[in-house]
């Protein structure tokens, strides 16, 4: 609700302020400066075209299909504390498993599964269209912090893995999305799904693997036939 | 430029999250003070949950509601949804986008909706779905006792339904028990959606035990049933535990619950 509020109260400020701001220039821009303004906006568009970090970058990536997971618009935060939308692993094929750092059972074994697959992959030469993403469950441990320390530890190559946090809801979102299960037992640890997802290009869901230490010869040949 | 850039980018984002700050939709639907109270999980024998006192929807959500959701959302029109959101039968008796038709009753609650669906309406009316906690600890009472769940009785009358749900059209809301809380329709008239429908760590099989279990799920070796009586929570946990997020049913609709504060 504060952060409703806060959201709001920004809204607020910023759109008074775009308010003046238009109406200041209506009453006094000259003809020079109003050809300045024109080519201010032609170079604005260019640099959103080609710039690598503008905010609007993801405006350009197309249309999401009807299907995609990326139709979440969910906001997540990276392992270096980064702002984060799912949308932006769109054109790459996604590895995505859901998990916890302070797992010690079943997800450094499904770590281990992903890095079979990297490694299966890396052998193949197609590593470089792949992504490998871990989206965290627990909000309430798993800060950036942790999950930096967590990417040591397993020594990820952050180029390709990417470990995300979020808070409670948008974490309900994802899960719900990809099918996967998970409960809070009173000592603050999980009973989840042993589940890794893989996602086309667009973010279409085209394979699942369930269990642990599973073959990953069946996951292999549907990321190769997506080709 | 790249300030100017930023600065336009943070205007268009900023304005946009101000207008879904706040709930958009008319709140008609009557709600009900739930009392603080524990619910014994079905699961993990003799752990019993506290479910802090809520509001809830005294009826389901019903179609005529439903349609005012639609008419302020186009997103979330059978003709614009998304498959990853709905699946193909969403709001199937409807007959168009904007028209309910003869097979949806504008008094019966709305089915055929997903759980995205739900979730969504109830973010515009400013509720939220309840928990599975939540829900069942309110349909554990009987007519006039807070805690039934071992009444033969009510067990039965609960199977009988759960037995003869069929196809044809769902009467309009309030038709089934008000409870000990006041409430309407917990059983006899729909499933409902639960906000972690998706925390139901039980296969088809779950009254066993297995290996194969502890191998798909992390930690639900430890699960054991607390109460085997409860025939019919068992068939609830087994039903949503088969639910995906944009699964549609004729009989699956929801109601909405509020935190109290």
């Amino acid at each position: 609700m504060n952060k409703r509020h806060k959201i709001a109260i920004y809204g607020l400020i910023t759109g008074a302020a775009l308010f003046l701001f238009t109406n200041l220039f209506g009453c006094f821009a000259t003809a020079e400066e109003k050809a300045e303004k024109l080519i201010t906006k032609t170079e604005t568009a260019t640099e959103v075209k080609h710039g690598n970090h503008s905010c609007c970058d993801n405006e350009d990536a197309g249309e999401i299909s009807s299907g995609s997971v990326y139709q979440l618009e969910s906001e997540w935060t990276n392992q270096d504390g980064h702002m984060f939308f799912l949308k932006n692993l769109k054109g790459k094929k996604v590895v995505l498993t859901m998990f916890y750092a302070s797992c010690t059972y079943a997800c450094p074994i499904l770590v281990q599964d992903m890095k079979r697959i990297e490694t299966a992959l890396e052998e193949s030469n197609s590593i470089s269209s792949y992504k490998f993403v871990l989206a965290s469950i627990d909000p309430e441990r798993d800060t950036p912090g942790v999950v930096k320390d967590f990417a040591k530890k397993n020594k990820f190559n952050l180029n390709r893995w990417t470990i995300l946090t979020a808070g409670p809801d948008d974490v309900m979102e994802l899960a719900a999305v990809t099918g996967f299960k998970y409960k809070k037992d009173k000592e603050g640890n999980y009973s989840h799904s042993n589940l890794i997802t893989f996602l086309n290009e667009e973010g279409e869901i085209i394979h699942q693997q369930v269990g642990l230490n599973q073959d990953i010869t069946n996951s292999l040949t549907y990321l190769n036939t997506q080709n | 430029m790249k300030r100017l850039t930023n600065t336009i980018c943070s205007i268009v984002l900023y304005s946009g999250l101000f207008l879904n700050a706040n709930p958009q939709g008319t709140n008609n639907s009557k709600m009900i003070l739930i009392s603080t109270g524990f619910y014994e999980s079905l699961f993990n024998k003799g752990e019993e949950q506290k479910v802090e006192k809520f509001y809830l929807d005294v009826y389901p959500v019903t179609n005529k509601e439903f349609l005012e959701f639609v008419k302020a959302n186009p997103k979330w029109r059978k003709t614009n949804i998304k498959k990853i959101f709905a699946d193909e039968s969403y709001l199937a008796n409807w007959k168009s986008d904007l028209e309910l038709g003869e097979k949806a009753n504008r008094e019966s609650p709305v089915t055929y909706v997903s759980w995205f669906a739900a979730k969504a309406f109830a973010e515009w009316i400013g509720k939220r779905l309840p928990t599975v906690a939540e829900w069942e600890y309110v349909a554990s009472a009987s007519k006039d006792k807070k805690y039934a769940v071992n009444d033969k009785e009510v067990i039965k009358k609960i199977l009988d339904w759960y037995s003869s749900i069929s196809a044809k059209e769902i009467p309009p809301v309030g038709s089934t028990e008000k409870n000990y809380w006041g409430v309407y329709d917990m059983h006899g008239l729909i499933w409902e959606w639960t906000y972690d429908f998706n925390t139901s760590l039980v296969t088809g099989e779950s009254r066993g035990d297995g290996d194969l279990e502890r191998n798909i799920f992390c930690g639900s070796g430890s699960a054991s049933a607390g109460n085997a009586e409860n025939y019919p929570a068992f068939m609830r946990y087994g039903f949503r535990s088969s639910l995906k997020a944009n699964y549609t049913t004729h009989n699956l609709g929801f109601r909405c619950a509020k935190n109290f504060k």
